[in-house]
């Protein structure tokens, strides 16, 4: 029960920080540019087994996860996240090509707090994570 | 020489022409998962795009060439298929 | 409707008024750089944005009509009255079909045709040819090009456009968005093609992208020579241009002229629309069923920290509070809903207040968002004021609510009297009925002023009617507006412009001297006519006036004579200042010569008549030889009084619901003579009984014995009294008149009001009755 440490309060000035699990490169670099050029700090996950690691190690405000990766897919990801008691109320957002409600339905399930459908253009990413991390408007 | 396949990565150097697409795309065959490291590419080839593309390459680095910086590494987002 | 539509209509209306406005000062200040850049602007916008929808006609007149405006900003073209003309003609055309197209979501089955009449009447306006020639001799933009420039438009974000308008907006003249589909040849390689190059060297490049023209094959068996790419790009700069660098592929590619023109607010709402989409995700999630037990935590966590990252995203700290406290408890029981209702209630709050923010930052032609002023520079610089847009049926609602509580309110202080409490305990319910009273009517005073809107919601037709009838009379007119930003409720403003059409055109008529006369009586050749409006002891003052001939007295009392309004000796008694109020009569018209515009003799009753239906009324101040001023005082608010009606001595009259405690009905056996007075008892209290008709003076029926007694239950100045009457009728909302005129010496009355079939209803003063 993590009533101490109030995972869900944020850490006042800390700069806001976000990790992007994608097994694809350019998507990566994509997402990255994009985040650092509005100011975020990225960093970067091949695949889910490499994010929890990454997350287990240090602060993150807010994880943008693609649905299929190999080794550990984004869903399985996203459940093993939630039932860490440190990092479970990590704010996170799935992405997929998919825009089918299946989908959609899939990554709530798995307690996902945004989907976007890919593509996703820079400023609806950008956007999507300051409106999700709280960073000033 | 403008194709290097080293440990690390595979070196894209200074203008990268068409006929270095085969080049590429062999190095890529020949080493599943090395990154591309771009920072010194000054120029790339349609040909050669496309096989970064198709192998989904992992981009490092950043390249000099601004057209390449800023247009073609945020063009290639909507590769939808990453 | 979608939210894009909406926007478009709204601005689409504002950027009518700005043009029509700023065309009118150019045609009489003459051309000026600012004015001509302005009304470019406006159309320009206008073409633009019409882009983004599938009306096709429009965006092709728009487009003449631009071309027409950037040859007279490039001085190719000189502007006159005739271009004027035909400019806002299109507008007017404009208009009409952003009506339609808010009503039916289309353009209507002409507007092609109108709008090759209109482009046709632009072209000739401006001395230019044949209807279909561009002056650069490129082919005219075809109907459908605006539509598919949109599909184009589809594949790219808002950003991306944002940045083709902001470079748009720094290229020089003659500039567009193109928008560029190239999909090369699979063989291009081998033709020593490279497209990556072609967007390198394109000029004004906005957005790139680059895609798979098909989905990508194994490694293995990829053909690195095979191109399979689609190259799409948003570019700003001449068509030319642009064409010219992609000529030798030009078999390739597609190039669109897009004319996109959007806004630059939609950023800020669209973070906010973004922010609703999150919170309402949330919601979702905490309501999505079966969440494994150890994850339940994470699950409420998250959605407490994605919501509270969203309040802190829009500065609204004070919400997070609430949030957090109810994540403790959702954690604490393991329970979701607990944190998705305290979001649901967040949620309400957050969005009353963002409608509240709303209102401001659009430009609407919705009535009640008028209150920000209608006109583009008042949105502009008054950007602070935050207006709400409220359907207006809800206001009528809650104005009910409160007429509704008003009667509540009345019948408790009934109870408290009559309820035999202890002293004290009656003393308080004294002070709670005494609070309830205060509140009661300072909630209405508040919601009648949610209803205000400015004069500006009528002046502002006016500059274009009179130059219209102006220019129809001959009569060179000067309209000088004052105090548009008076307000008075919606019902009284949108009730104003028709009287005031009235006066208006009957001021130019017969009011303003033909141009010869002016000068024989050495006044200036261009008459002046004034629409002033004030607030004025309660109510709203608009006083339309002119500086020309005046009302020639004697011909009104020779004409009233004539008419046998009255006769020689009463006409002849009347001061001329009463004498010219005889304009207001029906069929009274002073006019020697019957004129196209007013007609014979029809506007000034029908001015009066529209003007006292509102409760207002209307007077006329002339200076022979100077000028004739109308004054019309309407109330500040049609506040409508609930009233009962009764029959009383064979009449219908009204009786205001707010001294009315109780109606009942009572066996004429238990009202009791006490010495000379008629009693009955209500509750253990003895109230005196009085005849309705005895008390107006009215013959009062007989009554037989088995007849139940009507009575009304009414309380003056703390003293109770059965109103004896013959019968209830209907309850209805009615505006009163104040009795003026014949009745304004009768007493006892607290006005009139028009019943819907026409007939006049008093309404009683009890009060003053009962005292």
């Amino acid at each position: 029960m993590p009533d101490a440490t109030h995972p869900y309060r944020r850490r006042a000035g800390a700069a806001r920080r976000v990790l992007v699990v994608d097994d694809g490169t350019l998507i990566r670099i994509y997402y990255r540019k994009a985040l650092e050029r509005s100011g975020f700090g990225v960093d970067e996950a091949v695949n889910g087994i490499e994010a929890m690691e990454k997350l287990l190690s240090g602060h993150f405000d807010l994880v943008i996860v693609d649905i299929n990766m190999p080794k550990m897919d984004g869903l399985s990801f996203l459940r093993a996240l939630r039932a860490q008691p440190e990092i479970g109320s990590l704010p996170a957002i799935v992405t997929s090509t998919e825009s089918a409600e299946h989908d959609r339905d899939a990554a709530r399930a798995a307690g996902a707090n945004f989907y976007l459908t890919k593509p996703v253009s820079e400023d609806s990413l950008v956007l999507h994570a300051a409106v999700l991390t709280g960073a000033s408007a | 020489m403008t194709v290097l396949v080293e440990m690390d990565a595979i070196h894209l150097k200074g203008d990268c022409p068409v006929d270095e697409a085969e080049i590429v795309l062999q190095a890529l065959l020949a080493n599943p998962g090395l990154p591309v490291d771009w920072s010194e590419c000054e120029g790339l080839h349609t040909a050669v795009l496309q096989v970064l593309m198709a192998a989904r390459a992992t981009l490092t680095g950043s390249p000099r060439d601004q057209f390449l910086r800023l247009r073609v590494a945020a063009a290639l987002s909507s590769q939808a298929e990453a | 409707m979608t939210p894009l539509l909406r926007q478009f209509l709204d601005e689409g209306r504002g950027l009518i008024q700005e043009a029509t406005r700023h065309l009118l000062v150019l045609e009489r200040e003459g051309e000026s750089r600012e004015g001509t850049a302005i009304v470019f602007r406006a159309f320009h916008t206008l073409k633009g944005s019409s882009g983004l929808f599938e009306v096709g006609a429009m965006t092709r007149m728009l487009h003449v009509a631009e071309d027409l405006l950037a040859g007279i900003r490039e001085g190719r073209t000189v502007i006159g009255a005739g271009l004027v003309d035909a400019l806002l003609a299109c507008l007017d055309q404009v208009g009409q079909w952003l009506d339609t197209l808010e009503a039916s979501g289309e353009l209507p089955d002409g507007a092609d045709r109108d709008a090759d009449s209109l482009i046709s009447t632009l072209r000739s306006a401006a001395g230019l040819g044949g209807p279909a020639v561009r002056d650069g001799g490129s082919p005219a933009p075809q109907a459908g090009a605006a539509d598919a420039g949109a599909d184009f438009l589809a594949a790219f974000g808002e950003g991306e456009r944002r940045e083709a308008l902001r470079l748009l907006r720094e290229a020089g003249p003659g500039a567009g968005i193109l928008a560029i589909r190239y999909e090369p040849r699979a063989g291009c390689f081998f033709d020593g093609d490279d497209p990556l190059e072609l967007f390198r060297g394109l000029p004004g490049l906005a957005a790139f992208r680059i895609e798979a023209g098909s989905p990508w094959p194994v490694l293995e068996e990829f053909d690195p020579f095979s191109c399979s790419l689609v190259f799409r790009a948003l570019a700003v700069g001449q068509e030319e241009r642009v064409r010219n660098a992609f000529r030798l592929v030009s078999d390739q590619v597609r190039i669109v002229p897009l004319d996109l023109e959007m806004p630059e607010g939609p950023a800020v709402r669209k973070g906010t629309a973004v922010a609703d989409a999150v919170i309402a995700e949330q919601v979702r999630l905490l309501h999505m069923p079966g969440c494994p037990r150890p994850e339940v935590a994470g699950r409420i966590g998250s959605a407490a920290a994605a919501v509270i990252n969203v309040l802190l995203y829009e500065g609204r700290q004070d919400d997070v509070g609430a949030v957090e406290m109810a994540a403790d408890e959702a954690l604490a029981k393991a329970d979701p809903r607990i944190l998705s209702a305290a979001i649901l209630r967040m949620a309400e709050h957050r969005r009353a207040e963002h409608r509240l923010a709303e209102g401001g930052a659009s430009a609407a032609s919705a009535p009640l968002t008028a209150a920000a002023g209608q006109d583009q520079d008042t949105v502009r610089t008054g950007a602070a004021q935050r207006v709400l847009r409220v359907d207006e049926a809800r206001v009528d609602h809650l104005m009910r609510l409160v007429g509704e509580m008003a009667v509540a309110k009345n019948g408790l202080e009934w109870l408290v009297r009559s309820s035999g409490a202890d002293d004290a305990t009656v003393r308080r319910l004294q002070d709670l009925h005494g609070t309830l009273d205060r509140l009661t009517r300072e909630m209405h005073g508040a919601v009648l002023r949610i209803r205000m809107l400015p004069l500006r919601q009528v002046f502002q037709s006016f500059p274009r009617l009179v130059r219209d009838l102006s220019n129809r009379l001959g009569k060179p007119v000067r309209l000088v507006l004052e105090g548009e930003d008076a307000e008075a409720d919606k019902a009284i403003v949108e009730q104003l412009f028709e009287p005031v059409l009235h006066l208006v055109r009957n001021s130019l008529d017969h009011g303003v001297e033909a141009q010869e006369h002016r000068r024989t009586a050495g006044k200036p050749n261009e008459a002046t006519l004034t629409l002033r409006g004030f607030q004025s002891r309660g109510q709203i003052i608009v006083e339309v006036e002119d500086d020309g001939r005046g009302i020639d007295a004697a011909a009104i009392r020779r004409r009233a004579v004539e008419r046998g309004l009255l006769d020689a000796a009463a006409a002849a008694e009347l001061t001329d200042e009463d004498a010219v109020q005889l304009v207001f009569a029906p069929g009274l018209t002073t006019a020697e010569a019957v004129s196209e515009l007013s007609g014979r003799g029809v506007g000034m009753d029908a001015v009066r008549a529209a003007v006292e239906k509102t409760g207002g009324s209307v007077t006329v101040r002339s200076r022979p030889g100077q000028g004739t001023t109308v004054r019309l005082a309407l109330p500040l608010t049609l506040s409508s009084v609930r009233i009962l009606t009764v029959q009383a001595g064979g009449r219908r009259l009204g009786v205001p619901m707010d001294v009315v405690s109780q109606t009942i009905r009572l066996p004429r056996g238990q009202i009791r003579r006490v010495k000379e007075h008629e009693v009955f008892v209500l509750r253990d209290r003895v109230i005196p009984v009085v005849e309705l008709s005895r008390l107006l003076g009215l013959e009062s029926p007989v009554r037989s014995a088995g007849e139940d007694a009507r009575l009304l239950v009414v309380e003056v100045d703390g003293r109770v009294a059965g109103v004896e009457v013959d019968g209830f009728a209907e309850r209805l909302d009615a505006v009163l008149r104040p009795m003026d005129g014949l009745l304004s010496g009768i007493h006892g009355y607290l006005g009139t009001t028009l019943l819907g079939n026409g007939e006049v209803l008093l309404v009683l003063d009890l009060k003053e009755i009962l005292r």
